[in-house]
């Protein structure tokens, strides 16, 4: 009986018929002996190809030798996986890392890149401070009366530079400068409290004290307030015009508070 | 189980035991099918050699993770050639057919002598037609009808149903028989 009595082509189900009885072990012969004339040439070629494709199991042989070599590769213990030998691998690559340190316990590849960062952080300030230029305003100018030469700042004026409270200054004050002096009497009481080592002490003794005194401190004069001893001096002719100092730069520097005009002070 | 099946669970438990001489043994059961599908797969025959190897050297570095889900061990093997063809086909995208008889031996397997030259020329015109055909169909017609598996062997190796398999292998084998009349024709207008 012919179960492909039909013209149409050969289909999926025709074919797996055939196939299925292929493999209850019918023939080529008997095969196409079920199908309509129509089918059996596309039949013929479907199962010349099947033929050929065994021909082609029949002519792939694999290699003896292949076979030999992977014995005696498989006989040669395998060790380690591949994963093993990739540990390994890294494993060995870490060990012949150089290991840059400082000392022991400060690897400075971990710390290179915070610890440099820093060093150049420092640097740029230190080396900036040369270029920076100063704020102009009181705090400047107190600024450069504590940190530099006064009387380079001020080359017009008589400055005398006192840093030290204990540099106590024995000034020769006639009454007239001593007027000029507390002109502006709005400052504490300045006591006498020392001589100056230069300073007689019977002329210490003679002091009209206590004397209010304002020593300005608001110009180019002084940067911090101090107390000063002021020593009235009678004049003395056989020492100098003054007394008892020779003639320092701030007995200069009062004689041009004395000369200057007052209204120019 | 059949005793065939029991010997062959004890030879793969031992191989997973790390047991060297098992695993040759199921190498040299398996050599022969796992050659015969990457040769088919791939055609270039050094090629084919060295991927069988890299195939067999898998299986054996990860044989100790082997576990049997009722599938054939000949399944493992398979999925592993399958997955080596895969990324060799990924690297090289065109493949160029090795034109050389398979074996000397082929010329004595043709019947007569002025039969040889058509016979090679048969059997070359099938080999390039298989490498048209599609991953399932080239796996299926090559363990049906180059290896001779049976449909359910082959639904386990595959993992597809036995219907599906017979369905895939009903279109591969129309889709080669029209390749190869194609390739003939080809050659007979060039002749």
């Amino acid at each position: 009986m012919n179960y492909l009595n039909k013209h149409n082509p050969i289909g999926d189900v025709d074919m797996i018929r055939i196939l299925e009885r292929l493999d209850r072990g019918m023939t080529t012969e008997e095969v196409l002996l079920e199908l309509s004339e129509e089918n059996r040439d596309e039949a013929r070629e479907l199962l010349e190809t099947i033929r050929l494709l065994d021909e082609v199991r029949e002519v792939i042989v694999p290699p003896r030798e292949h076979l030999q070599q992977i014995l005696v590769r498989l006989n040669a213990p395998f060790e380690k996986s591949i994963d093993e030998e990739a540990r390994d691998s890294r494993l060995e690559k870490n060990t012949h890392t150089p290991k840059y340190r400082i000392f022991p316990l400060f690897p400075l590849r971990h710390y290179f890149f915070p610890v440099s960062v820093g060093a150049i952080a420092v640097l740029l300030v230190v080396a900036g401070r040369s270029f920076i230029v100063s704020p102009i305003g009181t705090d400047a100018v107190l600024y450069e009366l504590g940190t530099e030469n006064l009387s380079e700042i001020f080359p017009d004026d008589q400055v005398i530079q006192i840093t030290d409270k204990s540099d106590v200054l024995s000034v020769p004050v006639t009454e007239q400068h001593f007027d000029m002096l507390t002109e502006d009497t709005t400052g504490s009481v300045v006591s006498a409290t020392a001589p100056a080592e230069d300073a007689g002490r019977a002329a210490t003794e003679n002091i009209q004290a206590p004397v209010p005194l304002n020593i300005s401190r608001s110009g180019t004069l002084y940067a911090n307030p101090f107390e000063a001893t002021i020593v009235p001096l009678t004049k003395n002719e056989t020492q100098d015009a003054y007394g008892v100092f020779p003639e320092d730069d701030f007995s200069i520097y009062l004689k041009t508070l004395t000369d200057m005009p007052i209204d120019n002070y | 189980m059949t005793r065939e099946e029991e010997n062959m669970a004890e030879l793969v438990r031992k191989a997973v035991d790390g047991d060297s001489q098992a695993f040759g043994e199921l190498y040299a059961l398996y050599f022969a099918p796992i050659y015969r599908y990457i040769y088919v797969r791939i055609s270039v025959k050094h090629d084919v050699d060295d991927i069988t190897q890299t195939v067999f050297l898998k299986a054996w570095q990860a044989v100790s993770r082997y576990e049997n889900q009722g599938r054939p061990f000949l399944a493992w093997l398979f999925t592993i050639a399958r997955n080596s063809v895969f990324d060799y086909r990924k690297k090289k995208r065109e493949v160029f057919l090795d034109d050389t008889p398979i074996r000397d031996e082929s010329v004595a397997l043709a019947p007569r002598d002025e039969e040889k030259e058509l016979y090679n020329e048969q059997l070359l015109a099938v080999r390039k037609a298989l490498l048209d055909l599609s991953e399932d169909q080239q796996d299926v017609i090559v363990l049906r009808f180059i290896e001779g598996r049976s449909y359910r062997e082959i639904a386990s190796l595959i993992e597809k149903s036995e219907d599906a398999v017979r369905a895939i292998a009903s279109r591969g084998l129309r889709e080669l028989r029209k390749k190869i009349g194609r390739t003939d024709d080809t050659s007979n207008k060039a002749s």
